[in-house]
């Protein structure tokens, strides 16, 4: 059990007990075996979701046997604050619960926080999915503190922040409990201040969580603070505060395969939402139109980010093979070992880490760049073809789902200034989410007769111009390192442009050696390395 | 009189007619068949020289070619040789004066050393294939399965046509079968590996998804070869059945693929990549590439309106 979180990482949300927790994690991978096309290493995570409500009850278990740990080592002040921050924060503090239309079961759980006097409070979207998505099937109550219980409304939502902004119904029960403050945008926290995570982990009780604030989550497109503490599920939609009790973030996601890495939604997020949408009427039908024009939005920017970046090359002495700059991407590298009789190779596998929460089985607005360069010179030509055909084939793109369409794909030869490269270009359209669509690309180096390169694009939850768009892009990132090199001998056996067998590629030598030092490499050792969901 | 096989069992020379047949002792033909009448039929000559039957008192009736005449009918016999058919007892009729059929040709041979080179090509490409398929240095434990394995099934399949061929002609046909299982499979494996490279060399998918449709007829064809071999039965009936057969599980198979990935062919883009010596697809350039791909959004987009017009139905069936 110790083992099984490092080999087989998880981000997780926070919103609700083990069982929808398991839930959750079902259908994301679910929805990475649908659209995200994992390779092999990360089917090989599959699994966790079968264990998860065992680990989400060891989550339960586990902030009892810590909580000794902390108070040994620190002294009394630190407890102090936390208490007093909590006190401050009781009243204001709920938990949002997503009940059945038809009966009290609840569905889903997450906490929120009172942000006005008129009864605003903030949640994560994810916490309110559901009803936001089937809003005729279920139905938003909150929970204090003291007990107090009532009808939520559902005002607005930021999908890409994961954020939710709600109502309470009736807000004479709830009284004069005052409203939590923001930490102002000009008062920076400094790294390694100590917060305070609230909320309602595992539907177990209101509690309070220490950690600390390490800045923002390096190389993530959407920003995202890093909380060094344990969020567990539950918690979602709760704030997190500085030691005066201002919030400085909403508790979002956590990271199972290591120990005390959570993620929180920036302060400003909320204060956006709540400026925009306060006097908003509530939401009664299924907010598809909403989600498809705030990931729009999100694609576009995504985009012109992504094709602005120049890509870099993979340190292939004869291809440029695009290989996305680690901007908001993050790289893994293998290779195959060096005394292989077989077909050897490199790969890079570069993906976003932030992705978009639709539902429990969609996450969308992402991007992944990968390629592979393969040497066949010890097979000779017909076995190289052979295993080289077969990688090209064992490409997934996806089938008909509730969320997407099945494939349709267009493949051709392009010609690449010379260089020629077997190209499918396949799409799938989300068909709630009209005018998004997910691209993938699947490319091979077509020069050699014993050595090529297959790369493959995938982009989630992009418009269908913009698919096009980031399609050219990454056909133009490949190219011959020099000018001409179709001029030298392809099919000579002692071709000195050859990759140097065994020998890793520059570039990629940088990320694959981070690997080895960050975590020790057990039994799947890409599957540990590779986050799989959030 | 014929056996259950329709060759001949008992020959009746009838040397003046009338004829009578029956179960009971006093007919010209006594047959031994429980659904025949005592006095079943009567055969006498008719007023302008030719031959007309008569039925006796059965329930039964007769079958004279294709005419079916009940007790008490008669009518004329038409030009022979005529089969009838009396209960379970079935006859041929042949007087003097009728033509003969021409004769048939033994069927043609299938020569022994055609089928052996069959066989060593078929052989030949498998181990090829096995050979590409294995890396370098394989061990001999690597080729168990193909040595073993392709005489093994090729044997059994065979020996189970040649036990069809023992049931339905008392014989037992093993070579035949081996010969057409030679061709069969060669014409298939070949096929295959001809359309996939043609269709990797000049960049033409086409050509891949071809085979799905004709590996499956040359299959078919083989299959019908050997139940004709097998069975005494016409060419046409034997033919005609395996080619509505084939036709059937390949449009099942279209048809399947179309439900259920929104295409024709179980491939959904030609995985098969040339060598530079044999690659004659020149290629476009990538910008012409991916404007060729916006003709994949007008179908998507039909998805999703049929995708919407469903859900839509759905809500108001459950709104009901």
């Amino acid at each position: 059990m110790l083992d099984q979180p490092r080999a087989q990482p998880h981000f997780s949300m926070l919103n609700d007990t083990a069982v929808v927790l398991a839930l959750f994690l079902a259908a994301s991978i679910g929805a990475q075996a649908v659209s995200a096309a994992p390779p092999p290493g990360e089917a090989r995570a599959m699994p966790v979701a079968a264990s998860a409500p065992a680990q989400g009850a060891s989550a339960a278990e586990r902030p009892a046997s810590e909580a000794i740990a902390p108070a040994a080592e620190l002294p009394a002040a630190p407890t102090g604050v936390a208490q007093r921050v909590y006190e401050e924060a009781r009243p204001k503090l709920l938990q949002v619960r997503t009940l059945l239309a038809g009966q009290d079961s609840q569905s889903s759980v997450g906490s929120g926080f009172l942000v006005s006097a008129q009864g605003h409070l903030v949640t994560n979207y994810h916490v309110v999915s559901q009803y936001a998505l089937q809003p005729q099937r279920h139905r938003l109550v909150y929970a204090s503190t003291d007990g107090q219980q009532g009808a939520l409304q559902l005002l607005a939502f930021d999908v890409v922040h994961d954020l939710a902004l709600l109502k309470v119904a009736d807000p004479a029960p709830l009284g004069e409990r005052g409203v939590m403050s923001f930490r102002p945008a000009g008062e920076p926290v400094a790294r390694g201040s100590r917060i305070f995570a609230l909320g309602n982990p595992l539907d177990v009780g209101f509690a309070v969580t220490e950690g600390a604030y390490n800045g923002l989550v390096e190389r993530s497109f959407v920003p995202t603070l890093f909380f060094g503490g344990s969020l567990s599920p539950g918690m979602s939609g709760g704030p997190t505060v500085d030691d005066r009790g201002r919030v400085l973030g909403v508790n979002v996601a956590t990271r199972r395969d290591g120990e005390q890495v959570s993620f929180l939604v920036p302060a400003e997020f909320v204060v956006a939402l709540l400026e925009r949408s306060r006097k908003a009427p509530p939401i009664t039908q299924a907010v598809y139109p909403q989600l498809a024009e705030q990931l729009l939005a999100h694609q576009a920017a995504l985009t012109d980010r992504f094709v602005a970046d120049k890509w870099r090359g993979a340190g292939h002495p004869r291809y440029l093979i695009p290989v996305p700059q680690e901007t908001f991407m993050r790289c893994w590298g293998q290779g195959s070992p060096q005394e292989a009789r077989g077909l050897q190779f490199e790969r890079s596998d570069c993906a976003m880490d932030s992705r978009v929460f639709v539902n429990g089985s969609l996450l969308t607005g992402h991007m992944s760049v990968r390629h592979e360069t393969y040497d066949g010179h010890k097979l000779g030509a017909l076995r190289f073809a052979e295993r080289y055909s077969g990688s090209f084939r064992n490409e997934f793109f996806g089938a008909d789902s509730a969320a997407l369409t099945a494939p349709k794909c267009h493949e051709g030869t392009v010609d690449r200034q010379g260089l020629p490269m077997r190209s499918v270009m396949c799409m799938r359209a989300y068909k709630k989410l009209p005018g998004l669509y997910t691209m993938s690309l699947l490319v091979a180096t077509l020069d050699q007769s014993d050595a090529g390169a297959l790369g493959r694009f995938d982009a989630y939850g992009v418009s269908f111009d913009n698919a096009s768009r980031l399609a050219a892009h990454y056909l133009d990132g490949f190219a011959w390192t020099q000018p001409n090199p179709s001029q030298a001998p392809v099919r000579d056996p002692a071709n000195p442009a050859r990759l140097p067998p065994g020998k890793p590629a520059p570039a990629a030598s940088g990320s694959l050696n981070q690997a080895q030092t960050q975590s020790p490499p057990p039994r799947h050792p890409i599957s540990a390395r590779r986050p799989v969901s959030r | 009189m014929l056996d259950r096989d329709g060759r001949v069992r008992r020959v009746v020379d009838v040397a003046a007619w009338p004829l009578t047949m029956g179960r009971a002792l006093d007919n010209t033909i006594v047959l031994d068949d429980p659904h025949v009448a005592a006095h079943h039929l009567r055969l006498a000559q008719a007023g302008d020289g030719g031959l007309a039957v008569r039925v006796g008192d059965s329930i039964n009736g007769l079958r004279l070619d294709r005419h079916k005449l009940k007790a008490g009918h008669s009518m004329p016999v038409p030009a022979g040789p005529n089969l009838l058919q009396i209960g379970q007892t079935r006859l041929r009729l042949r007087r003097s004066g009728d033509a003969i059929a021409a004769e048939m040709p033994l069927r043609a041979e299938a020569r022994m050393s055609v089928t052996l080179v069959c066989l060593l090509l078929l052989l030949v490409v498998w181990a090829a294939q096995h050979a590409i398929e294995m890396d370098p240095g394989s061990k001999f434990v690597d080729w168990a399965g193909l040595t073993l394995g392709v005489p093994l099934g090729l044997g059994v399949w065979c020996v189970g046509w040649g036990i069809a061929s023992k049931l339905f002609q008392h014989r037992f046909e093993f070579w035949p079968h081996v010969g057409i299982a030679a061709r069969g499979l060669l014409a298939g494996v070949l096929t295959g590996i001809v359309l996939t490279l043609v269709a990797a060399s000049l960049g033409l998918p086409a050509f891949a998804h071809a085979q799905e449709i004709v590996v499956p007829i040359i299959i078919g064809w083989m299959i019908a070869a050997h139940a004709h071999e097998a069975l005494p039965l016409s060419r046409r009936v034997v033919y005609g059945t395996v080619a509505t057969l084939t036709i059937g599980i390949v449009a099942a198979g279209i048809v399947l693929n179309q439900h259920r990935n929104d295409r024709s062919f179980s491939e959904l883009y030609m995985a098969t990549l040339p060598l530079p010596v044999i690659r004659f697809d020149r290629g476009t350039d990538p910008q012409a590439f991916v404007a060729q791909a916006q003709k994949l959004r007008a179908p998507l987009d039909e998805r999703v309106r049929e995708a919407r017009d469903e859900a839509e139905a759905g809500d108001d069936e459950s709104g009901e």
